[in-house]
């Protein structure tokens, strides 16, 4: 169907307003029926586009059926193909998380609607400026999702997320100025097609184009010196808010980054070590949020600055520019948000059965929660790289990739950070192992935990695991985003 | 005087706010000068669509320069997410003021700790 990529972006956004009409009607778990119709349909729609893709068509869709240099145009290639797949699977299973209690109400799903609606949004346009004003629908939402339960820390927590964050989108904005002042489009193909002669003309303009652009999706992703609002967010917003910051928005940081360097600059990228830049920052992030995580005492916090190391080994893949390497890069993207958000979901559980937050203080669960704390093992061990699961595949193939391209530095650099991944795991599973208990708060009453909560960690866990026994679906899905990437 | 251009003019209010955003510790100023820094964006990017003499892009006859309309369009859609963001932020404010009786960013980090 031609009007398949609008389609997918409109659904969310519809079911984001009638889970509000749910209210007067009698249906039971009304807002959750239409939250997950609203992102049922968007997949079956992707899924009638996957055809087109593997044979590598692209579908392209011009809103109000202007052409291309006037209108605005939404694409579906194998790049957007894999992060919509990705989006639309963690959603739905962050909608399952959510539906296990009544905590979560209607403004919940709807924003939580919304917030999909706008990565979709940002992932299939292919203008410039429309991906900006998709980027705030999501910022928006985000910023107040992660205060839903509303606690001083969270307010404070949202409101640094907001000065960073916003900031950041002023330089954005200068660089689409400069951008649309120099090719005068907004088009990302057309741009794309002009940028070889304006550089050959006035390279600084460029450099001070892609330096703009690498602040303001840097914040978003979570890159080293622009990591400061990741902290605090992800262990402050409730348990599947986490999951979406965490699994979802910083991979949204992670596609722009793909999208814009790769369509736009992939010339310069490739000649002048641009994309070395990337690498290099990319191993500080990894080396950073290493250590940060080898030293916290907080559960959340200390899974969010896991969440930068990882994306650190994401953006060394996806910097070094060859085709392994970027399968590495898109293969731990999904690795990690998989990962990533059932181990949200698993110290969710935890926390919220013991009422601890901190390490030290969950010795020996294991004897209440057996579940939830081997399935927390288990995708540790998947996130560490160790063989059974999916996490090995995408760090050898970054390990490869980097061998390819003879950085023996980045190698070490590399095997370094897996080894601190693995200290700080094991720290976690070998409290949680202990053979005697903390003692509990004695007016504590545990929250009621359901079995969707459970559900949905095991699937991750157990897809985690398949992934890493049989890795060939996955690489097929992303075969045609990279080679959409490098033709 | 040809320096004093909107372009030039919108560097200046954007480093005027970075400035701010830098230096200030009071949650309300913080907004503010992320709004002057949104509106030097918004200076810099009609500038670069204006044309000395224009005329508004209607075609008519008699018409001969004209600006760009396309920047002015945009910049409304920046106004308008300008808009929310600072209620959004505004009202975050108020709630951590509601919640710590205080909006300096120093003595909220003490009391976090």
């Amino acid at each position: 169907m031609e009007s398949t990529p609008i389609l997918i972006i409109t659904f969310p956004l519809i079911a984001a307003f009638l889970t509000h009409l749910t209210k007067y009607t009698n249906i039971k778990r009304g807002a959750e029926l239409v939250a997950a119709l609203g992102l049922i349909i968007p997949l079956a729609l992707l899924i009638t586009t996957a055809q087109t893709i593997f044979t590598g068509n692209i579908l392209e869709y011009n809103i109000g059926g202007w052409p291309v240099p006037l209108g605005i145009n939404l694409v579906i290639d194998g790049l957007s193909f894999f992060f919509c797949a990705l989006v639309i699977g963690i959603g739905l299973l962050i909608l399952l998380y959510s539906m296990g209690i009544y905590l979560y109400a209607r403004r919940y799903y709807s924003l939580l609607l919304i917030a999909f609606s706008g990565i979709l949004g940002i992932i299939l346009t292919r203008d410039i400026f429309n991906m900006y004003v998709f980027f705030e629908i999501l910022a928006v939402a985000s910023y107040v999702l992660i205060t839903y339960k509303r606690k001083p820390r969270t307010v404070t927590a949202s409101f640094k997320y907001l000065i960073i964050s916003e900031s950041t989108w002023v330089f954005f904005l200068l660089a689409i100025a400069m951008l649309y002042g120099l090719t005068g489009t907004l088009n990302m193909d057309s741009i794309a097609s002009q940028i070889g002669v304006i550089y050959n003309s006035n390279p600084q303009i460029i450099h001070l184009i892609i330096a703009l652009m690498m602040i303001s999706f840097g914040i978003k992703c979570g890159m080293f010196p622009l990591h400061t609002w990741i902290p605090d967010a992800h262990s402050q917003a409730p348990t599947p808010v986490s999951s979406l910051l965490s699994g979802l928005i910083l991979k949204v940081g992670i596609y722009a980054i793909i999208r814009i360097f790769y369509l736009l600059f992939k010339p310069i990228l490739l000649q002048n070590g641009a994309g070395l830049l990337l690498t290099y920052l990319g191993a500080i992030t990894l080396i950073f949020g290493a250590c940060m995580a080898l030293v916290q005492d907080e559960l959340k916090k200390l899974l969010a600055y896991s969440s930068i190391n990882q994306i650190g080994f994401i953006l060394v893949g996806v910097g070094l520019g060859s085709y392994v390497g970027l399968m590495g890069g898109l293969f731990h993207t999904i690795n990690h948000a998989l990962i990533k958000t059932a181990l949200f979901f698993c110290a969710g559980i935890i926390i919220s059965q013991t009422g601890f937050w901190k390490v030290s203080q969950l010795r020996g669960v294991w004897k209440r929660m057996p579940g939830v704390t081997l399935a927390f093992s288990a995708l540790s061990l998947a996130i560490i790289g160790i063989p059974p699961f999916n996490g090995f595949f995408s760090k050898l193939f970054i390990l490869r990739a980097a061998l390819m391209k003879g950085h023996l530095i980045l190698m070490i650099i590399l095997v370094s950070g897996v080894i601190v991944t693995a200290a700080y795991y094991f720290r976690v599973i070998g409290t949680f192992f202990i053979p005697w208990e903390s003692k509990q708060a004695r007016d504590f009453v545990p929250n009621p935990v359901g079995p969707f909560e459970h559900v949905s960690a095991y699937i991750i866990a157990a897809g985690c695991l398949i992934i890493g026994i049989i890795p060939g679906p996955i690489l097929s899905i992303i075969e045609p985003a990279i080679r959409s990437l490098l033709s | 005087m040809t320096w004093l251009n909107g372009l030039n003019i919108g560097i200046i209010v954007i480093l005027i706010g970075l400035y701010g955003m830098l230096t200030k510790t009071n949650l309300i100023k913080m907004i503010m000068c992320l709004y002057v820094m949104s509106s030097g964006v918004i200076l810099f990017f009609i500038s670069l669509g204006y044309v000395s003499g224009g005329e508004a892009a209607i075609f008519e006859n008699g018409v001969k320069a004209m600006v760009d309309p396309l920047p002015q369009a945009v910049m409304l859609t920046t106004l308008v997410i300008g808009l929310g963001i600072t209620a959004l932020g505004l009202a975050l404010a108020i709630k951590t003021y509601e919640d710590n009786r205080t909006l300096d960013t120093r003595k909220l980090k003490e009391k976090e700790e």
